[in-house]
């Protein structure tokens, strides 16, 4: 279940069009009295939450409660990312150890928002990267594979050739993309280089970065 | 001299400098993003008189790829260099994919069309050729083409219309303080960091206008500045564009942490601890305001209507950043403000306009600043009509007349016969009362004046002579020019006029020796010129004629001549004997 803490009802309405319902999101007020009881509250009343959508300036009831300590307290009961969302922020998908989380415009979230459900709701996994950039959220993966890469022959001619050092940390970065809309063609990209390299067929720069280039194309 | 700045976000800072070193570009100083960001390193290379080469890779976080990162800051900059008329650089965006890949991908693609913007690939080769080939080029700008290039990146506006909001405000004080030469405003640097916001300093030229002594405040009275907004510049603001004139105090800075009640009651208690006899009131103080639809029930409008109800003579100015402000003209508003928004700013004189009608609102309001001292006094009247309770059921008719009267005075900076009809309209309530049967009784021949339990004969005797529509009465008072006195005598008049009436009751009912009291035949006199002559009345006249009918309306005044000082009051019999045959 996917939770929403919105305050700003109009806002909601304006965006998701009257009455807004989908099995998985629920949209409830936040109302734990104390702060100290916090964790066992989320356990006791959120138990089935996949992931916490949360106005970043969410009024609470209890003035001792602030967006942090929900925060703090969803991903300590529940290890879950909390998205924190607002009207005057960028879009930008947030790293935290082994959660991916993000903070969010609005604007950009509830447009997002029925892809994303749907998405959650075939998978049985929540995508945060799809809130944030929507249907391009595989194009934003590729897009940082291919900058990573980048970053790592930066000093390299167009002609050089890739050694098997290089190969193990482009292989590392791009199994970074674990998509499971991208694993595919990720893997044609592994063994085309993992054969080309085992046949002594040279890879250059050049040569790769097209490779990676053209497999971006196939996702505009 | 050329000095070369690459930004970078990752930790390899120096491992960048380390490749740049080796590959002999030993000038390039590799930027992290946090000093990047930072508005010391922006405004120093801004000021530098040194040619700037600025590398900023397209993404910087790879994460937030498909956000273009990069491109933003490298437009920030870009905005910099423009609103400030720097033209010696060379912004080069570094990409990792393809020309035509970053055209479909990036939204702010555009910008490579903007004169001194270059795309390179991410990578060292193409880096130095591209330096060595524009090492010895002279950068100069055509700003006019520069600038159109820039619009047709087209920046967009925050999605929030909160943020937007913010902008506008931001946008006006900026606009504004800068056409008006004024230099003490500060603008938060909160604000400066959108992109947005940087992109209208740039398209849209500065207005300084040579004749902005002109525009400036110089009516004397007290202005408060009612808005959420107030300390982003604001105060400041509103402090120069008062200067020698009205002073100047605001309220707002506080409201963030507040509820809107808790919002309401401070606005009212400013209100009534500074006295002001302008308010300027935002109307949005609140962020719940944003998702109001009923303009009535926005926190500004609750504020503006507990100030009426406090003094209706305040002048109330809505000010606002919302272009939709005309649907709150249910609020009555002695004036509207607009903020400027930047999609107005197009209009190049836009910005003297918006500050001329600033001026003149302000003017306005401030030559009403009677009103604010008057209100009180016209609330004293009508609660001592309503406590004398003369007119009985007709309390509330005369409350109106009175109610009248101050709309009257109210617009009388449209036309001066306003505050004429204002002055009849109050002398109507003294006349109506002279007029009451409960005050003066009248028969064929005599004139009581009655004080609930007695009736002193004042007039008596009445006899109409030949040739004359005059009646001739003998009389308690005696007309000594310009009133009347306490001494018996003769009184003829064709009807018994209000100027007989009132000096009598200031003799018999107030106890005093004439009527020469509280400025009344001077009154009289004011009421019959207007009548007759249309002449101007004044403030003071207007505080005059209140001061005159607090004091007859106020039943503590009240101190009864004996009844002996009146005419015996004759018998029936005596009466009838006198009747004519």
């Amino acid at each position: 279940m996917i939770y929403l803490f919105e305050d700003r009802e109009e806002r909601k309405r304006q965006f998701l069009g009257g009455e807004f319902n989908h099995s998985l999101i629920q949209h409830k007020p936040f109302d734990c009295a104390d702060s100290k009881e916090m964790v066992d509250y989320i356990k006791s009343n959120y138990r089935d939450a996949a992931a916490v959508l949360l106005h970043k300036s969410y009024e609470f009831g209890n003035k001792g409660i602030t967006i942090d300590s929900v925060k703090n307290g969803f991903q300590n009961a529940l290890n879950i990312p909390v998205v924190l969302f607002s009207g005057g922020s960028n879009s930008n998908l947030i790293r935290e150890g082994e959660t991916i989380t993000a903070e969010i415009n609005s604007g950009v979230m509830y447009r997002n928002l029925t892809c994303f459900l749907d998405d959650y709701q075939t998978n049985g996994e929540v995508c945060i990267p799809l809130l944030v950039y929507g249907k391009n959220y595989r194009l934003n993966q590729l897009l940082e594979m291919q900058a990573k890469i980048y970053s790592y022959v930066f000093d390299r001619k167009e002609n050089d050739e890739i050694t098997q050092t290089d190969k193990r940390h482009i292989l590392k970065i791009s199994r970074a993309v674990t998509d499971n809309g991208l694993i595919d063609d990720i893997s044609k990209l592994q063994n085309w280089i993992e054969e080309r390299l085992t046949n002594n067929n040279p890879i250059t720069v050049l040569l790769l970065l097209n490779q990676i280039q053209n497999l971006i194309n196939k996702y505009q | 001299m050329k000095k070369y700045y690459i930004l970078s976000k990752t930790a390899t800072v120096e491992s960048y400098q380390g490749i740049f070193n080796n590959f002999g570009l030993i000038d390039t100083e590799i930027v992290s993003y946090v000093r990047a960001v930072n508005h010391v390193f922006v405004d120093n290379i801004i000021s530098d008189k040194d040619s700037l080469i600025l590398l900023i890779p397209t993404i910087l976080d790879p994460f937030n790829a498909y956000s273009y990162d990069g491109v933003e800051y490298a437009l920030k900059y870009y905005c910099h260099f423009v609103s400030t008329k720097k033209e010696d650089f060379q912004i080069i965006l570094l990409g990792s994919e393809e020309e035509s890949a970053f055209w479909k991908h990036c939204d702010y693609s555009s910008f490579l069309k903007c004169p001194h913007v270059s795309y390179l690939k991410n990578n060292v080769y193409p880096i130095k050729e591209y330096l060595a080939h524009i090492e010895s080029v002279v950068f100069d700008m055509d700003w006019t083409f520069c600038i159109e290039r820039l619009k047709q990146v087209n920046v967009k506006k925050p999605a929030s219309y909160k943020t937007h909001h913010s902008i506008t405000n931001e946008w006006s004080i900026y606009r504004w303080s800068k056409c008006l030469g004024i230099t003490n405003v500060e603008i938060q640097k909160e604000i400066e960091d959108f992109l947005y916001f940087n992109y209208l300093k740039a398209i849209y030229s500065e207005t300084g206008t040579e004749h902005s002594e002109l525009l400036y405040l110089f009516e004397k009275g007290k202005i408060l500045l009612i808005d959420d907004e107030v300390g982003k510049g604001w105060h400041s603001f509103f402090k120069s564009f008062c200067g020698r004139g009205p002073s100047f105090s605001s309220i707002g800075d506080s409201f963030k942490n507040l509820t809107p009640e808790e919002i309401i009651n401070n606005a009212e208690q400013k209100v009534k601890e500074y006295n002001p006899d302008v308010v300027v009131l935002d109307l949005r103080l609140h962020d719940d305001d944003f998702e109001i639809k009923d303009p009535m029930q926005l926190t500004g409008s609750k504020i503006f209507e507990r100030i009426k109800a406090y003094n209706k003579g305040i002048q109330i100015v809505v000010f606002s950043a919302s272009n939709k402000v005309w649907n709150y003209l249910p609020l009555a508003s002695d004036g509207v403000i607009l903020k400027e928004s930047p999609d107005l700013s197009v209009n190049e004189n836009y910005t003297q306009e918006c500050i001329k009608n600033l001026r003149d609102t302000l003017m306005n309001c401030l030559k009403k600043s009677y009103l604010r001292k008057i209100y009180p006094k016209i609330e004293k009247l009508k609660k001592l009509v309503k406590q004398s309770d003369y007119f009985g059921d007709e309390t509330d008719v005369m409350l109106g007349n009175i109610d009248v009267a101050f709309d009257l005075l109210a617009k009388s900076e449209e036309a001066n016969e306003y505050k004429a009809y204002s002055f009849l309209q109050l002398f109507l309530v003294i006349e109506k009362y002279v007029g009451l049967e409960s005050v003066f009784d009248k028969t064929d021949t005599s004139v009581y004046l009655y004080n609930g339990s007695n009736r002193y004969l004042i007039l008596k005797d009445g006899e109409q002579k030949e040739n004359s529509k005059d009646t001739y009465y003998q009389s308690v008072v005696t007309f000594e020019p310009p009133y009347f006195i306490f001494k018996r005598g003769s009184y003829n008049a064709r009807f018994i006029e209000t100027f007989f009436k009132v000096s009598v009751l200031l003799i018999f009912k107030f106890g005093k020796s004439s009527s020469n009291e509280l400025n009344w035949p001077i009154l009289n006199k004011k009421r019959n010129d207007i009548a007759h002559s249309g002449a101007e009345i004044k403030d003071k006249d207007i505080e005059c004629l209140l001061d005159f009918m607090f004091f007859i309306f106020d039943e503590s005044n009240t101190c009864w001549r004996d009844i002996k000082d009146a005419f015996p009051v004759e018998s029936l019999e005596e009466q009838i004997i006198k009747l004519p045959e």
